[in-house]
Order: C-alpha cells, then sequence, then structure tokens
C-alpha cells in the first residue's frame, strides 16, 4: 500500500508543481519593452529592449515584430534598434519570448512619435537691436510654451503636467495649458518637465530637460544722436572723440522686473558717484571739461533682496 | 673570331655608357637646384633642367576696366539697400537708405558717383526694405524699440519724390518680398502674428500665427510661398525649425542648442551646438540626411539659392566662443570674412575673395544678397554699417 501512495505522489506531484508554476502569472505583466527613448520623436532611431527580470525562468528563445513582421535577424537579440515614423504614423512592437516546457509570453508596445517642443522665452533684458533670445538669470521670470507637432494638435483636449525640480506646477494637471510662468529658483541648472495626456490618461509625449540659469552680464554702447544706439560693444575703453559722448549700460538677462524698478542703480567716475540726469537711468552723457586724461567709469544696478539680480562693469575712457 | 666578337661587345658597351653620360650631363634634372656643378653656358645663359616653384595664381580681383571686384560703395551706414539691373540704355544703379536720416540716395556701383534722390526725413533709420523695383520702401525708425510703427513709401524714381504713410502695430520684423506686396510680424496675444500688406490696394491680409513671440521668421517670396521659423538662437537654449505654409506651421526634424538655419526647397543650412562647441550642418530634405561641414559657417550671413545645394557664405577661419552668437549678437566678438562658394551636392567649396586682404577692412558680412543680372554681391559691414559690393 505504501508504495501506491508513493507511486501516487510521484505521478501527481510533479503535475501540481507545474500548475503551480503556470499559476505563477508568466503573462505580460511581467515581461515588458523598454524604449530608449521612452517617447521618440518622428525619424529618429530609438531602441527597444526586453525586460524579462522579472520572469520566474529565463527564456529560451526571443523573437520580434514590428507591424506585425517578425525580424529574424533580430532573433535572440535582448535589444533591437528601430527607426520611428512620421508624425501620426505608429509602430507596433511585438516581442515573444518562449519559456522551457513550450509555453511563451508576449509583450507589446506602440510608439506614436510626437515632437514636443519646449519655447523657454526668460522675461530678462535684451536690447531692442539684439537679434538673439534672452536667458534666464536666478529670480527671473520665465515663460514656457509646449508645441505638439508644430501645433496640429489642439491644446484644448489635452492635459499638461508641469513639474519644475520635480514639484507640480499648479498643483498639478490642467487641461489646456499649454503655457507656463514660473520663477527661476535658485541653482546653476533646474529641471523642468512636462508630460501631455489625452482626457482620458494616455500619455502622448513627455520631455524633460535641464535649464541653465547664467548670472546677467553688463555691456556699454555708445548712443549716438543720428543713428541711436550702436550695435558694436565698447571693449576695454572708449576714446572720447569730441566734447562729449554718451554711453548706455545694458545689463543683459537682468529679469525686466528689477530693469524697470531698480533698488541700487548707480555710475561712478573714478570711484566718485555721478548725479545722472540723463532721462534714462542707463545712459550717461560724458564730457571732457576741456581736460585729457583716463578715468575709469563703472555702472552697477541691482535689486536690495534678491541680490543675485544684478550686475556691476566698468569701462576706461580716454579724453 | 671570338677575340672579334669581344672587341665589338667591348665598343658597343662604350658607346652605351658614352651615351648616358652625355644624356645625364647635358639634359638630366637635379632634385636640388644647388647640386648643379656648374653652368655649361648652353644657349645664351639660361639655366636649363632647374625646377623653379611655379607661383601661386593669385586670386584674379580686377575687372577689364580697372575695377578692383571688391569695393566700399559707401562711407555713409546703409540701412538697407537694392540694385536695380540695367536696361537698354540705362546702366545698373543702387538705391539705398542712409541710416540715421532716412534719406534715399542714388549710386552708381561703376563710378561711385552718386546723388539724393530723397531728403525726407525719418529719424534714428536703422533698417530699410526696398521693393526689387526700387519704387517702394519701408524704414524702422529706431534699433532702441522692439516693436513700433514703420514707415512705408512710395518712390518716383524720377522726381525723387516719396510718398509716405505709417503702417501701425507692434511691427517687430518686415520686409518688401516682391513689388507689391510686404511681409510683418506684429506681437499679439496669441503670438507672433505674420501678416502680409499689399503696398498697391493697402489691404492687409493674416498669413499665420506663431505661439511664442522670440522668433526669426525667414520670409519667403510671396505671402503664400513657404515660410521659416524658429525661436531666436541662443547657446543655451534649444531652438527648433519649423515650416509655414498655408497658415499652419510644420516642425521640420532639425533642432539644437545655439540652432539657427537658413532653408530653400532642397536643402537646409543650419547651426547648432554639438560637444560643447558650434557646428555646421547641410540637411538634404528629400533625402532625409544631415551631413556636417568641416567648417563653422553663420547661416543668417550666407546666401542661398532659390533651390539647390549652392550657396555662399562669408567665413573665418577662427575659434568660435563657446557663448556664440551671443556674443557676436551683443557686438561682442566680429569677423574678418572671406567670401566662399560652397556647394553640398559635392560638399565642395572655393574662396571668392578674401576681404581683409583685399581691402585691409574688418569686413564683417551681413544681409548678403546677390543680383544675377550684373552678377554682383552686396552686403553691408556690420562693424560700421557701410554698403559694399563684390562682382564675380
Amino acid at each position: 500500500m505504501k508504495y501506491l501512495v508513493f507511486l501516487f505522489l510521484l505521478i501527481l506531484l510533479p503535475s501540481g508543481f507545474s500548475v503551480a508554476q503556470t499559476n505563477l502569472g508568466y503573462g505580460d505583466q511581467t515581461l515588458s519593452i523598454v524604449l530608449d527613448p521612452i517617447y521618440p520623436a518622428p525619424n529618429t532611431t530609438f531602441t527597444a529592449s526586453a525586460d524579462d527580470y522579472a520572469l520566474p525562468v529565463q527564456g529560451n528563445s526571443i523573437k520580434w515584430f514590428v507591424d506585425g513582421k517578425q525580424l529574424t535577424e533580430a532573433n535572440n537579440q535582448r535589444e533591437i534598434t528601430l527607426q520611428s515614423k512620421s508624425t501620426g504614423k505608429d509602430t507596433v512592437i511585438e516581442l515573444v519570448v518562449s519559456l522551457p516546457g513550450g509555453t511563451t509570453v508576449s509583450a507589446k508596445s506602440v510608439v506614436s512619435p510626437s515632437y514636443l517642443d519646449l519655447i523657454i522665452e526668460p522675461q530678462t533684458r535684451t536690447p531692442a537691436f539684439y537679434k538673439g533670445r534672452a536667458l534666464p538669470s536666478v529670480g527671473s521670470v520665465i515663460n514656457a510654451t509646449a508645441i505638439i507637432n508644430g501645433g496640429k494638435v489642439s491644446a484644448n483636449n489635452l492635459m499638461y503636467t508641469w513639474r519644475l525640480n520635480g514639484k507640480a506646477l499648479e498643483n498639478g494637471s490642467v487641461r489646456g495649458k499649454s503655457r507656463i510662468s514660473f520663477q527661476m529658483p535658485q541653482g546653476r541648472f533646474v529641471t523642468l518637465s512636462l508630460e501631455v495626456t489625452t482626457l482620458s490618461g494616455e500619455v502622448i509625449a513627455k520631455k524633460i530637460f535641464d535649464l541653465q540659469s547664467v548670472e546677467p552680464t553688463l555691456a556699454f554702447y555708445e548712443v549716438s544722436t543720428l543713428y541711436g544706439l550702436k550695435e558694436r560693444a565698447v571693449i576695454g575703453g572708449l576714446s572720447l572723440i569730441g566734447n562729449s559722448v554718451s554711453v548706455r549700460a545694458e545689463p543683459y538677462y537682468l529679469d525686466l522686473n528689477i530693469f524697470n524698478y531698480p533698488k541700487i542703480l548707480e555710475w561712478k567716475v573714478d570711484g566718485n558717484q555721478l548725479n545722472n540726469n540723463s532721462q534714462n537711468p542707463y545712459e550717461i552723457t560724458l564730457a571732457s571739461g576741456g581736460l585729457g586724461g583716463v578715468s575709469e567709469v563703472s555702472f552697477h544696478v541691482r535689486d536690495s533682496i534678491q541680490l543675485l539680480q544684478g550686475v556691476q562693469d566698468k569701462f576706461q575712457i580716454n579724453f | 673570331m671570338k677575340q672579334k666578337t669581344l672587341i665589338i661587345g667591348g665598343i658597343i658597351i662604350i658607346l652605351i655608357l658614352l651615351f648616358v653620360w652625355v644624356y645625364l650631363l647635358f639634359f638630366s634634372t637635379p632634385k636640388d637646384p644647388s647640386q648643379v656643378f656648374t653652368d655649361l653656358g648652353i644657349g645664351g645663359g639660361e639655366e636649363t633642367g632647374i625646377v623653379i616653384p611655379p607661383e601661386e595664381d593669385p586670386i584674379d580681383t580686377t575687372v577689364t576696366n580697372g575695377l578692383s571686384k571688391l569695393r566700399q560703395l559707401t562711407t555713409k551706414p546703409v540701412a538697407g539697400f537694392v540694385e536695380i539691373p540695367a536696361t537698354n540704355t540705362i546702366p545698373a544703379y543702387v538705391y539705398y537708405t542712409e541710416a540715421g536720416t532716412g534719406h534715399i540716395y542714388k549710386i552708381d556701383p561703376m563710378s561711385g558717383n552718386e546723388e539724393r534722390v530723397s531728403n525726407t526725413t525719418i529719424a534714428e533709420a536703422s533698417y530699410a526694405s526696398f521693393s526689387p523695383s526700387g519704387n517702394y520702401v519701408a524704414i524702422r525708425s529706431s534699433n532702441d524699440k522692439r516693436s513700433e510703427d514703420i514707415t512705408v513709401g512710395k518712390l518716383d524714381l524720377e522726381t525723387g519724390s516719396l510718398v509716405t504713410e505709417s503702417l501701425s502695430g507692434q511691427i517687430e520684423d518686415f520686409k518688401i518680398v516682391n513689388n507689391s506686396e510686404l511681409l510683418y510680424s506684429s506681437r499679439e496675444v496669441s503670438g507672433l502674428v505674420g501678416h502680409s500688406y499689399n503696398l498697391n490696394t493697402k489691404v492687409k491680409k493674416d498669413l499665420f500665427t506663431v505661439p511664442f513671440y522670440e522668433a526669426v521668421i525667414l520670409w519667403g517670396s510671396t505671402g503664400n510661398s513657404s515660410h521659416y521659423v524658429y525661436p531666436k538662437s541662443s547657446y543655451a537654449l534649444e531652438g527648433f525649425l519649423y515650416e509655414v505654409k498655408d497658415g499652419t506651421l510644420n516642425r521640420l526634424p532639425l533642432e539644437g542648442f545655439g540652432f539657427s538655419a537658413k532653408a530653400n526647397s532642397d536643402m537646409v543650412l543650419y547651426n547648432k551646438i554639438s560637444g560643447d562647441k558650434a557646428s555646421s550642418y547641410i540637411y538634404d530634405r528629400q533625402a532625409n540626411v544631415s551631413r556636417p561641414l568641416d567648417a563653422v559657417v553663420v547661416p543668417e550671413k550666407c546666401y542661398l539659392l532659390k533651390s539647390g545645394f549652392e550657396f555662399v557664405c562669408p567665413f573665418e577661419n577662427t575659434t568660435i566662443p563657446f557663448r556664440f552668437p551671443d556674443e557676436w549678437y551683443m557686438g561682442k566678438m566680429s569677423f574678418k570674412d572671406s567670401l566662399w562658394r560652397l556647394d553640398a551636392d559635392s560638399m565642395t567649396g572655393e574662396e571668392m575673395v578674401d576681404t581683409f586682404a583685399e581691402s585691409s577692412r574688418e569686413i564683417d558680412i551681413t544681409g548678403l544678397d546677390f543680383y544675377p543680372d550684373s552678377s554682383t554681391f552686396y552686403f553691408i559691414n556690420k562693424n560700421d554699417n557701410t554698403l559694399w559690393l563684390y562682382e564675380i
């Protein structure tokens, strides 16, 4: 009898064990496809990798299918490289892993390439003739605009989640919020991210990048009554030709609010503060007074609370 | 017999050796001319057999009438210009707007003679755009305002009278693109809006809206043709290129930090930061492939034909600073440009003229334009805003 019991256990236990193994769930939740980048842009190269580390047993073969067709050259490869299509055209990637015992598990990923462009427009000072873009400085206001696929996708039916250094702006997702403003925090770099989803929560695009802040910098320009502001900066020194010269100080990247309402703004000549009677406090007229020589002209502008919102510099004038 | 054979063989060998000796003495060329032992004085004292390294042919900078191909046209600073092509009876002339005054002058590019055709003053005139015929001109009055009204004038080329009107709005950028159309951008709540203004009928039309403000617009040849838009360039911020057609922005697959571009229907010449330095690339729009250029050019200084892969760029072989193009925009650095003709199809280039070598002037070429009728390039020197030309 004991032999019968032994025989019974010998036959049933392995099958029981097999059932137990199936019930461990090889299913899709333990196999996934990892894309890099996660949200490929249109017409770019990306990789798809098999993430099967959560499977209880190791697969003995890997097959890849792209848009229903098997990539035989990628058999048993853990990673493949693909080219995304144009905007609006999906790529369906399927991964099939065969396990010992003949079972298979599969995972699927759909790549819908979209351009998500973040246009950063710092509200900092640059002169009108300046053809470049202003840069952010600590404490300055930044406007950011998101454009998906050149604006073909309307923002009104999308949810936008903006994060600055990981913290959600506007307290979370906001419908149609394709533009946002924030103050540049302390630190040389800040991380700005945006996730755009449909109203039902499907992620359309996501972007994360580091935004660099710079220190305000000063440039001096001659002001001509005939031509206006000369566009060549005073480098090193200025020679006074004639009886007088007007010079403008341009504090690049100073927050516009501070530029318009500075708490500290002063001109000095050879260390002596000047009473500037010019209509524009950023301009000064220097006259030789019939004498000759060299003087040092300095300019300083700053906020009294946000001390990093400020800049000072100097130049020499020969007269 | 044997002896006879030996004698004959010996004579032949001697004759061969004698022949070789004579040849080496009179006709061979020593590798180093200093190795010549003596001049045997054959042929009137000429030294034969010495190789003199040929002189490099200098770039031909003269035209048959004796004028230099590279010439400074004005001593006055210039806000804008146009060349009116020659007709059967009238030679080509250049019209330009004097910066600061807005006065319009007509100058003969061959003789340099000029006359003022309009003394209507536009104070602090900083930028002007002419129609190809010269009949219309649009002038901005100050470089100290980001956006403002502009003056649009109809110029009678015979009498010199200029009838002006003000085109109002927060106008940022403008260009007269043909003899009847002025295109301009203005700041509005929705963003930067592109408009068309018919110079004859005075009708305005909205063309497109860019959902941000700090944008560079590369205007097409008409309001209905393609335009290109990208965010103003900075080394520290990312830019993207859009083609605007029928009011819709279409994203092109080009982006990068320090991004700037020039485009036509076949290619895009663009810059971006790559590995902490500015780099230039050509994007083939049909093949959807980008190729790097060996040198760094500044796309906005270049002249592209309307189609094809040939273009002309100012270029100086110098170290481009890390904060480029910001420092160039600030006026903290400038170039001493040579003019190069480049072919992106064959990836070859040819220097047309080294302006510093020819003129001893530091010329930072901007506003480069080409007039095929006269085969002449015109440009403004950013350092002093004077007008120059180069005949090819």
